[in-house]
């Protein structure tokens, strides 16, 4: 079975400045996969890639199967992108901006308002619906739009940092959300700089700094690989071995 | 999905979105649709001395016959409210402003004029009030024609003639075609303003458009949706050409009405445009708006956030009153071919269509060099978009 995300030698520079520097890796299907990094280590970078936004200066990336420079459309199409800023239009009304999404993507009619329900619905945004985004709170936004990544149901999810700056309630929303996700066989890639959520939501995880991959696998094999007892004492030994600390 | 669908539901979406925003209500809707009435009106209520006519006080300290006649002279005069006295404060009155011209006819006027001598009469007002200048314009034009009547019967009775005094006369004839006052002063302003009023109709969205969702951050979101970037571009220049249309109409309708109905000038209220040249006007309006809404989409692209589209858009507005002062100071038969200029020549060529001078060679002219410049602007607008580090960058 082909990988969900894959990527070969992916790397982009921007100028003379090498961001990412020959990333390769498999992301399986129907899993949660962290992708954790000091700032700056690339991370958006590499989503930015994965979603088309930018364009890879060497090596190749495929999501579901599509090429992200031969087949964008199709890229995607198969994905759905929560973003670091929510980048949400303040004058809509939540159902608003879910329509127009849903729209974009190619949904219409009842199916369109069926999804724009339940997602309400599970982000229980519901009550709220009529309001303009602009009066939402950030937890509020940050789960719109979470439900405008998945209005068109979507196998690939790309989440960078989705519960930064979020209070407990939205954060443990969120992560709640995430950990079922991947049992209805999405796969979720997902960037973050907290260890304690990596460690809880991921079965795998692959640690970023200064643009290259620097270590793979699940928590337990990077804890025996580096000889550290948590997500966080793994990240910290290798961040600081490659800054010569 | 079809191309057609998702131009159609960005078009929504931003129209929507900027008609829920104040500031465009204000200024796409409300200014170009009052603007004109509001300043033509004032303008011609307060500048016309039949509205708004001078309070003059004639302190008349001869009371001869003279004096008299010039002093019925000034009361029939339109534009003059005349009170008389024999004696005033001349300047205590003008200061507290109750009236805007003292004019003294000094004792013994009257007597030295009929014995042949020269008499001064004394204008007192205040240069900075406006109506008061126009009240001592007309005293003076008064006493002038008074004065020359006196002269001539002067003359007369020394058997010396008109021809003697002034033996060259002038006589003008206006060669081209002759428009009435309103119609000029409409060909020269008119096109300026709904050039004006066209760009004004979209300026906020294009300032709030790709700069806008950079500053917030929305762009990411938005192109990382299945259809291509032209696709949300055509979308987004609709909504701007469709608010810079909808804003050149009612500049279109506020300035017809304030040049018509207003009576602005002074002059008796004509119409001061052929409804025949109404297609012709719309038709340019339609090619102008498309040309600035793609401007204005280049540069809202090519900014970094708001503040610095805004500072990039504000000086295209004086830009669009450069052809206003050019034509003042160049005879027309060299004006058709700057025509040609891309988006300042449609004012030349609107106002060539409002006077009936233009030419099919010009329209043709202006028409492809438009065309073109439109061409180039949007395909420039495309590859801004599709610019990496111009659409990513917004700090």
């Amino acid at each position: 079975m082909d990988s969900a995300i894959s990527m070969t030698g992916l790397t982009k520079r921007f100028n003379d400045k090498t961001v990412i520097d020959g990333v390769s890796l498999d992301i399986p299907r129907g899993v949660v996969y962290g992708l954790l990094g000091p700032n700056g280590a690339g991370k958006t970078t590499i989503v930015r890639m994965l979603s088309t936004l930018l364009k890879p200066s060497s090596g190749s990336a495929k999501v579901n199967g599509f090429d992200v420079l031969s087949d964008p459309i199709k890229v995607r199409k198969s994905i759905g992108v929560l973003p670091e800023d929510t980048g949400l239009y303040d004058r809509l009304t939540a159902t608003e901006t879910l329509q127009f999404y849903g729209g974009i993507q190619g949904l219409s009619g009842a199916l369109l308002q069926g999804r724009i329900e339940g997602l309400l619905k599970m982000f229980e945004l519901y009550d709220r619906r009529q309001d303009r985004v602009g009066k939402y709170s950030r937890g509020m936004r940050q789960k719109l739009a979470l439900a405008r990544a998945l209005i068109h149901d979507p196998p690939v999810l790309l989440l960078d940092e989705p519960t930064l700056g979020l209070d407990v309630m939205s954060t443990r929303a969120i992560r709640d959300y995430v950990k079922n996700v991947a049992k209805e066989g999405k796969t979720v890639l997902l960037t973050s700089n907290n260890m304690y959520e990596a460690q809880l939501l991921c079965s795998r995880v692959t640690i970023l700094s200064k643009g290259a991959i620097r270590a793979s696998g699940t928590v337990e094999e990077l804890e025996a690989m580096s000889k550290a007892r948590g997500l966080e004492e793994v990240f910290v030994n290798l961040v600081r071995s490659e800054s010569g600390v | 999905m079809s191309k057609a669908r998702t131009i159609k539901l960005v078009a929504k979406k931003e129209m929507v979105d900027i008609l829920r925003d104040r500031r465009t209500i204000i200024t796409a809707l409300v200014v170009p649709l009052l603007s004109f009435p509001l300043m033509f009106g004032a303008v011609g209520y307060f500048a016309n001395p039949t509205s708004n006519p001078s309070p003059v006080l004639i302190v008349n300290q001869d009371g001869g016959n003279v004096s008299s006649s010039l002093q019925q002279a000034l009361t029939s005069t339109p534009g003059l409210v005349v009170s008389t006295r024999s004696s005033a404060n001349v300047t205590g009155e003008i200061r507290v402003g109750t009236y805007d011209v003292v004019l003294v006819i000094p004792a013994a006027f009257s007597t030295t004029i009929s014995s042949g001598g020269r008499a001064n009469v004394t204008m007192y007002f205040d240069p900075t009030n406006g109506r008061a200048e126009t009240g001592a314009s007309l005293i003076s034009g008064v006493v002038g024609d008074v004065s020359q009547g006196i002269a001539s019967s002067r003359l007369q009775q020394k058997g010396v003639t008109t021809a003697d005094l002034s033996p060259i006369g002038i006589a003008s004839t206006p060669i081209g075609k002759v428009q009435s006052v309103g119609t000029s002063i409409a060909a020269s302003l008119f096109p300026t303003f709904l050039l004006y009023f066209t760009f004004l109709g979209g300026f906020y969205f294009m300032v709030d458009d790709i700069a806008g969702e950079k500053e917030r951050r929305s762009l990411e979101a938005l192109f990382s949706l299945p259809p291509p970037r032209s696709e949300f571009f055509l979308g987004k220049y609709l909504v701007a050409f469709a608010l810079s249309m909808i804003t050149a109409v009612l500049g279109l309708i506020g300035t017809v009405f304030s040049l018509s109905e207003l009576n602005f000038g002074g002059g008796q209220a004509t119409p001061i445009i052929s409804l025949g040249t109404l297609p012709a006007i719309f038709g340019i309006i339609v090619l102008a708006a498309l040309s600035l809404s793609a401007v204005g989409f280049c540069i809202s692209t090519f900014a970094k956030n708001i503040r610095e589209a805004q500072q990039y858009l504000s000086p295209i507005f004086l830009v669009l009153f450069i052809p206003l002062y050019v034509t003042s100071f160049l005879p027309p038969s060299q004006l058709s071919q700057y025509a040609a200029i891309p988006v300042l020549g449609y004012t030349l060529l609107m106002r060539d269509v409002i006077i009936g001078t233009a030419t099919i060679s010009e329209a043709a002219f202006s028409l492809a060099t438009n065309l073109v410049f439109l061409g180039v602007v949007v395909w420039l607008g495309l590859r801004l978009l599709n610019s990496e580090k111009v659409v990513l960058r917004s700090t």
